[in-house]
């Protein structure tokens, strides 16, 4: 008998987990419909491109409940599983797919198929496929010359007077048109870009001698279907402005104009109505410099020598003339385009040069005459100056002070199209100190003025094309420029 | 009349007095038939007696009908009656348990068997096998609790920790020698001048030394003179050392690396080395041209002792030196030792220990990282052609890094230290009636010493210079002395009642001098009569000050035991320091403990054939710790520079904020322990387990800043802290003999954990810097020095992988990987890889650390061999960068083979990488942790004794040992011992950055006793 009862106990303890564990699967979950998952993606066809993110995107419904998407093209380097157990803690019987990818290489041909897989709780699978092809579009048109935010006409003297718009506009893919009007002139262009690349416009338009402001619209669209539009104003007048800014132009071509990272033209001081004095360096004999109220173009002003009247100054840019300099030294021009005069003379700067630029000495911070040493140098501390140099005293970039005029600083740059550039000027520290002299720029005029020991940091300033640039400092003129040099 | 008297007279006499033979003999052992040296032959209730000589003889004048007493410590004590006899011939039967040996408590002794407190006895001879600087190496592994890691450079002081931290302030013990305390490091003692070192493991032992005993405290008593002729005895080993060589590559596996890691980034190499292709014999093996080979030690030691009924003394002198690795660097000491006590009467004896010294270092530079990272392509010096007449300019600059030339940095080397010193120990004892002893003993330790430095001219490279030179010394006295003061009372009353009580005062003062100068521009680099510091021409600069702290206490001790069953002990400790403000300045440190010794009840008595011994023992005590800065409670001032209109100003500022309510850090333990003892007592099993708990310890607490302190100098030193340590040990031991052959087996196990309770306001104590990050976090409720970091997965095999780890979104969870990088985990699954996902990575102390010893002798020849092991402990690993060639540093041979050079060929290392985005190896992540774990073998040593008949009588014992022979580890390291080290803090353990392993070591030994 109590064999008999003994065997009912084990008979029990064997039976009873395998009654409780009996269930449709080894997850736990029971089934509600048992049927697979329903995949229903937003789109069967992305267009992406190389090196930009798309989005995969859908809706996945299961009635017994998701247990992962996965998304796989062996050709992408994609093989992803959505673990959704995993990362939810309850089970989900819908799931909004939206995965993030991007095709690092390949070309503007390639297309791939996707498969997205779901998953349900009984392990039964959906799969959906769809493709992803590089030839999408997604960089509007940009204008690589484009007219001043503001264009002065003066209705100054006889004949008519006339306004040149001009504007050069590219895309990386292809431009389909651009359009662009002065409603007030009753001016409307219609231009086909031809799914060129880049495409060029100039147009001369007469403006009426009445004093008046005109709105310039342009418009470029690329084939994708991506615009820019970009506003101008033309102030028609008949006075001279009293320019709130002045620039230095010592480069022959607008298109020099608007290649530069920063500084070219140069900023001139206005020190009174229509007075403005400016202090340049030139490097080398028969240097050429001319006024610009306007930094992109030179027209429609262009202050230069009268060639009527050597003595004086004339505004019109097809008329006006350089002023040669004949000395490599530092000049200091002064000119008022109210009474079209001007001067300049050489001068020797009073300030001393920055000393001790290469000498090894005991500067480290803890200022110990037994300590360490290291050289003194000036560098760039900043970002977009290369992947080694950063915003610190240490991971900079060391620039060369040059030996026929001590005042200039230089470095050859190599920058990338795109990057922004930001810098300061400071002494290299491998003690990682921040250490006079600093340079920063100026914050009332935004312009590449440099301060000494102050102000604030510059802005971002974009490189409009891969290559060598050359960086230039005057510790006198407290200016900086980069320029191409390719 | 007269005559009747004389023959009355001569009647009585030989009545009164049994008539005086020449008792002559010879007492040998089981184990040295040849003769025991030094047995003491004794008439009892007499001060008749001598010892034995060289070959176990001896010769005694004694009344015919007087009783021998033979003794020896080890052997059974024997009693024979003379009846008569001239020639007495004894074999003494050696005394395996030994139970009734005396062991050194704190201000007095007590027989082993009647200790109620954890205390571990480790006699010098078992210390003296090993050849080492430091006693406390020759002691790892010999007792349980006691952890012990040390690094194998001249002079390099070991960790010494007892029973786990309690304490971020300090983790070594008090070590006191002959009754006085001597500080935390006891490089000064000459491990064969040790008689035995107890180690008072529970506060129940150490309460009575009060402030200094929250980490245990280590007696070391010095030998002793006995009574008897003057015996001599001469120990040398001399032998040399040798560091595992790290192998790293050539110049030619070099080069390719220096450029696979450009390459791989897509970079050009920025390759300066001279050519391009470089065969290994093109270039330099930096660790063989820095590290020799071999490198000597060498110990030398004589000493002497003997004595008569009125006078014993004992002395030696002993020489050790170690050198360094390098052509530059050593540690030596000549150390003497003298003691002598007088006995003036029966009542009044006194005594004196002087132990002198002179120890000198040449500091061993740490140039092993150097010669690991040297950029092999570069040669020792620049060509001939650029040399100049400053010699420390023609070595050359490293090609592709920035690390310095590890040989033009021995030449420089000019860095060393004279230390002259004096421990003496004179005192009195009087014993005024039986029973009562009182002592006074008056301790000075005093120390001087000179450290100089030169620091030569020299202009390698704009990142590798000295413009001037400059020469520096600093002098420091320190003056310790320490006057002790106790009355013990021991009596039995009823013969049941056992009563030791002893009462004491103490006063000591710990004094500190220093004073340094220095001078730059000495006239000349190389003129070696002129680095000093006068023959500099600017640059002055001096500084020095005094520092002193005293301790005065009162103390006292009653020992009670009833029938030598029920034992119970009391101790309290006053003490006051100078450390601590007016009104914090006492605090008092009680502690009981109490025994039984089961053995001995009646109960028991029928099963002593198996069970010898059986005491259950249980201890409760607080001890204190008082490890802090003598001017801790005062607010303090220092000099300062403030710019006052661009001039440079010297002035004050604050450099610590008084806290006058600072008191004593204090530690409260509690422990039970089982000592067993089996079978004769051939087998002996001592177990315990042990709770501490701190209390108010002491930490530095960052002020308000509202109350306008500055951020760092306003930190104040608070009681806020709390740790607790808790564990078990275990000691077996086994003694046997059979026939010829004996042997001794010790295993000792210990296990502690130790967790911070409470830190400062509940922030972590964050040490071991790495690329901004901390390694070692010890946060609240946690086990203490632990490493917090990433957890990685592998290697990212493909882009596919690397794709792959992302979120659900499809964001990168490292957007700057690239197939070959480590792929870390995203272990709070929030699809973000960021700080949340550190984890526990690893733990620097270990889960278990085991002793084995194994004495084997057979008839004369003898066999020494000592492990020591620690198991579960961890070790961050950063010499692991050595695969990355960071920096332009050279990497391990091979690392071209195991490093990730496309799918498939490593998951273990990533790839090269100059920019390494990835932070490969700039993350803490457990791709640094390996298993510390390790069994290492301290010590093979084969002894054999020449037969005395062979040599005239003289002792010989011929020795080949082998230090630190092989170690059985995981680790990759060069060494699982002192890379578990880390920083000088127990809240840095575990960080392994290249520093001075444990050298093997093979060493001849003499041991010559005339």
């Amino acid at each position: 008998m109590k064999k008999r009862n003994l065997l009912k106990v084990l008979l029990w303890i064997f039976i009873l987990p395998l009654a409780f564990s009996c269930n449709d699967d080894d997850s736990g979950f029971s089934d509600v419909d048992g049927l697979p998952p329903v995949i229903t993606l937003s789109v069967e066809h992305i267009q992406g491109e190389v090196g930009r993110d798309f989005q995969i995107t859908g809706l996945i419904t299961d009635a017994d409940g998701l247990k992962s998407v996965r998304l796989v093209n062996e050709d992408m380097y994609l093989d992803k599983t959505i673990d959704l157990l995993a990362i939810y803690d309850e089970l989900l019987t819908s799931y909004e797919l939206d995965y993030k990818f991007n095709v690092k290489e390949g070309e503007e041909t390639d297309s791939y198929r996707v498969k997205v897989i779901a998953t349900d709780i009984g392990d039964r699978t959906t799969e959906e496929n769809l493709v992803v092809s590089m030839d999408g579009d997604f960089q509007a048109p940009i204008f690589s010359v484009k007219p001043d935010d503001e264009i002065t006409v003066l209705l100054l003297g006889d004949g008519d007077f006339t306004v040149d718009v001009s504007f050069t506009v590219t895309d990386d893919k292809a431009l389909e048109y651009v359009e662009f009007s002065i409603p007030l002139l009753n001016v409307e262009r219609n231009l086909s870009a031809n799914r060129q690349k880049e495409f060029s416009y100039e147009e001369t338009f007469i403006i009426p001698d009445v004093e008046t402001e005109y709105e310039l619209n342009i418009l470029a669209a690329d084939t994708f279907g991506l615009v820019t539009e970009i506003k101008s104003i033309i102030v028609a007048t008949k006075e001279m402005r009293d320019f709130a800014k002045m620039y230095l132009v010592d480069v022959a071509t607008a298109q020099e104009m608007n290649s530069d990272v920063m500084g070219i033209p140069m900023y001139i001081e206005r020190t009174a109505p229509y007075t403005y004095v400016g202090r340049y360096y030139s490097e080398k004999v028969g240097t050429e410099v001319r006024f610009v109220p306007q930094k992109t173009d030179f027209k429609p002003i262009c202050f230069g020598i009268d060639p009527e009247d050597q003595n004086s100054l004339t505004w019109d840019p097809n008329v006006s003339l350089p002023i040669v300099l004949d000395e490599i030294a530092y000049y200091e021009f002064e000119i008022n385009i109210r009474d079209n005069t001007y001067s300049y003379k050489t001068y020797i700067p009073e300030d001393e040069p920055i000393q001790g630029i290469g000498e090894t000495g005991h500067y480290f911070w803890w200022d110990d005459p037994n300590a360490d040493t290291y050289e003194f140098h000036l560098a760039l501390a900043g970002n977009g100056l290369g992947d080694n140099v950063q915003w610190n005293t240490t991971d900079c970039l060391i620039i060369e002070q040059d030996p026929d005029n001590p005042f200039i600083f230089y470095k050859e740059l190599d920058l990338v199209a795109g990057n922004d550039v930001s810098f300061c000027i400071i002494p290299w520290a491998p003690d990682g100190w921040w250490k006079d002299p600093a340079w920063k720029f100026d914050a009332e005029t935004g312009e590449d003025y440099n301060v000494l020991g102050g102000s604030v940091d510059m802005g971002p300033k974009a490189v409009p094309a891969t290559g060598k640039y050359m960086f230039k400092f005057d510790t006198h003129l407290l200016r900086t420029k980069i320029y191409p040099i390719d | 009349m007269k005559n009747i008297f004389i023959v009355l007279l001569t009647l009585l006499s030989f009545s009164l007095y049994a008539q005086e033979i020449t008792v002559t003999g010879k007492v040998t052992s089981t184990d040295d038939p040849e003769g025991v040296i030094g047995a003491s032959i004794l008439v009892p209730g007499t001060t008749n007696g001598t010892i034995t000589d060289l070959d176990g003889n001896y010769t005694l004048n004694v009344p015919s009908n007087a009783t021998l007493r033979f003794s020896m410590i080890g052997y059974k004590t024997q009693e024979i009656r003379v009846n008569g006899q001239t020639v007495i011939n004894v074999v003494l039967q050696e005394d395996i348990g030994m139970l009734d040996e005396v062991v050194v408590v704190g201000y007095g002794v007590v027989k082993k068997s009647d200790l109620t407190s954890s205390i571990s006895t480790v006699k010098g001879e078992e210390l003296q096998y090993m050849t080492s600087g430091n006693a406390m190496q020759s002691l790892q592994g010999k007792t349980p609790g006691v952890q012990v890691t040390s690094g194998g450079g001249p002079g390099d002081q070991p960790r010494v920790i007892i029973r786990g931290v309690t304490t971020v302030n300090g983790t070594n013990p008090l070590y006191v020698v002959d009754g006085m305390p001597v500080g935390e490091n006891i490089n000064f003692l000459n491990q064969n001048d040790i008689e035995s070192m107890e180690v008072l493991k529970d506060a129940s032992a150490a309460a009575i030394y009060g402030t200094r005993g929250s980490n245990g405290v280590i007696l070391i008593t010095t030998k002793k003179g006995k009574i008897g002729k003057p015996t001599f005895n001469v120990t040398t080993s001399v032998g040399f050392q040798t560091l595992r060589n790290p192998n790293m590559a050539g110049a030619a596996e070099y080069e390719q690396v220096f450029k696979a890691r450009y390459i791989n980034d897509g970079d050009t190499p920025r390759w300066n080395s001279p050519m391009e292709g470089y065969t290994d014999a093109d270039g330099t093996d930096w660790w063989k041209e820095t590290v020799n080979k071999t490198a000597l030690i060498q110990n030398y030691n004589i000493s002497f002792q003997g004595g008569d009924e009125k006078n014993v003394y004992s002395g030696s002198i002993g020489y050790y030196k170690q050198n360094s690795q390098y052509d530059y660097g050593f540690w030596d000491k000549l150390t003497a030792r003298f003691s002598s006590e007088y006995k003036f009467s029966n009542y009044v004896k006194a005594g004196i220990d002087m132990m002198p010294k002179l120890e000198r270092w040449k500091d061993t530079p740490n140039l092993l990282s150097d010669a690991m990272y040297m950029d092999p392509t570069t040669p020792i010096f620049r060509p001939e052609e650029e040399w100049t007449s400053n010699e420390y300019d023609n070595y050359q600059r490293s090609y592709n890094n920035e690390i310095w030339n590890p040989i033009a940095n021995l030449a420089r080397q000019n860095k060393g230290t004279d230390e002259y010193g004096l421990l003496m120990n004179p005192y009195i004892s009087i014993e005024p009636i039986s029973g009562l002893t009182i002592r006074s003993q008056f301790g000075v330790n005093a120390r001087f010493n000179h450290a100089d430095e030169f620091t030569p001219e020299f202009s390698m490279h704009a990142q590798e210079q000295s413009l001037v030179n400059k020469a520096y010394r600093k002098m420091n006295h320190y003056v310790d002395w320490n006057w002790t003061n106790t009355v013990n009372y021991m009596t039995t009353i009823n013969s049941k009642h056992n009563l030791n009580v002893m009462a004491g005062y103490t006063a000591e003062k710990f004094s500190y001098y220093w004073l340094e100068g220095s001078r730059t521009n000495i006239p000349s680099n190389n003129v070696e009569e002129l680095r000093y510091v006068s023959a500099g021409t600017d640059g002055r600069d001096a500084s020095g000050t005094n520092t002193y702290n005293t301790l005065i206490s009162y103390l006292g001790r009653v020992m009670y035991n009833y029938d030598n069953r029920y034992y119970v002990t009391a101790s309290v400790r006053v003490d006051g320091s100078s450390k601590f403000a007016e009104g914090n300045k006492y605090a008092t440190f009680p502690a009981v403990s109490a025994a039984w010794r089961i053995s001995e009840e009646a109960f028991m008595k029928e099963n002593q054939d198996v069970v010898n011994s059986l005491k259950l023992r249980l201890g409760w005590g607080r001890v204190g710790n008082q490890n802090i800065d003598s001017d801790a409670y005062l607010s303090l001032l220092t000099t300062t520079n403030y710019v006052f209109n661009g001039d440079r100003v010297t002035g004050t500022a604050l450099e610590g904020v008084a806290n006058p309510a600072l008191q004593w850090e204090t530690v409260e333990d509690y422990n039970i322990g089982l000592d067993m003892g089996f079978l004769n007592n051939r087998l002996n099993i001592t177990a315990d387990f042990f709770r501490k708990e701190s209390k108010d310890m002491l930490l530095k607490k960052q002020n308000l800043l509202i109350l306008g302190y500055p951020s760092w100098n306003g930190q104040l030193w608070t009681n806020v802290g709390s740790m607790t340590a808790t564990g078990w040990e275990v000691a077996i031991n086994w003694h046997d003999k059979a026939g010829d052959f004996t042997y001794d087996l010790g295993l000792n196990l210990s296990s502690v954990k130790n967790k911070a309770k409470r830190l400062v306001d509940g922030d972590a104590i964050k040490t071991q810097d790495f690329n901004s990050d901390q390694i070692v976090w010890n946060v609240e409720g946690g086990e203490i020095a632990r490493f917090w970091g990433y957890k990685t997965d592998g290697i990212f095999q493909n882009w596919t992988e690397v794709y792959a780890h992302s979120d659900e979104n499809g964001n990168l969870l490292q957007p700057n990987a690239q197939p070959g990088d480590i792929r870390f985990k995203d272990l709070n699954g929030d699809g973000v890889f960021d700080e949340n996902d550190k984890t526990w990575i690893g733990k620097a102390l270990p889960d278990l650390m085991v002793g084995f010893n194994v004495q084997l002798g057979y008839k004369n020849f003898d066999l020494v061999a000592n492990f020591y092991g620690t198991f579960g402990n961890d070790i961050y690993n950063k010499t692991k960068t050595g695969y990355s060639g960071e920096g332009g540093s050279n990497v391990y041979a091979g690392t071209l083979d195991k490093v990730w050079t496309g799918e498939g060929t490593s998951n273990d290392f990533p790839r090269l990488s100059v920019n390494d985005p990835n932070m490969n190896y700039k993350r803490v992540s457990d791709f640094f942790v390996e298993s510390g774990s390790y069994f290492r073998c301290k010590l093979l040593q084969v002894g054999y004794t020449i037969p005395r008949h062979l040599l005239n009588g003289y002792g010989l014992r011929v020795s080949l040992s082998a230090q630190n022979p092989f170690t059985i580890t995981k680790y990759s390291g060069m060494d699982p011992e002192r890379g578990s080290m880390g920083g000088d803090n127990i809240t840095e353990a575990g960080v392994d950055g290249i520093a001075y392993p444990n050298p093997r070591t093979f060493l001849l030994g003499l041991n010559f006793t005339f």
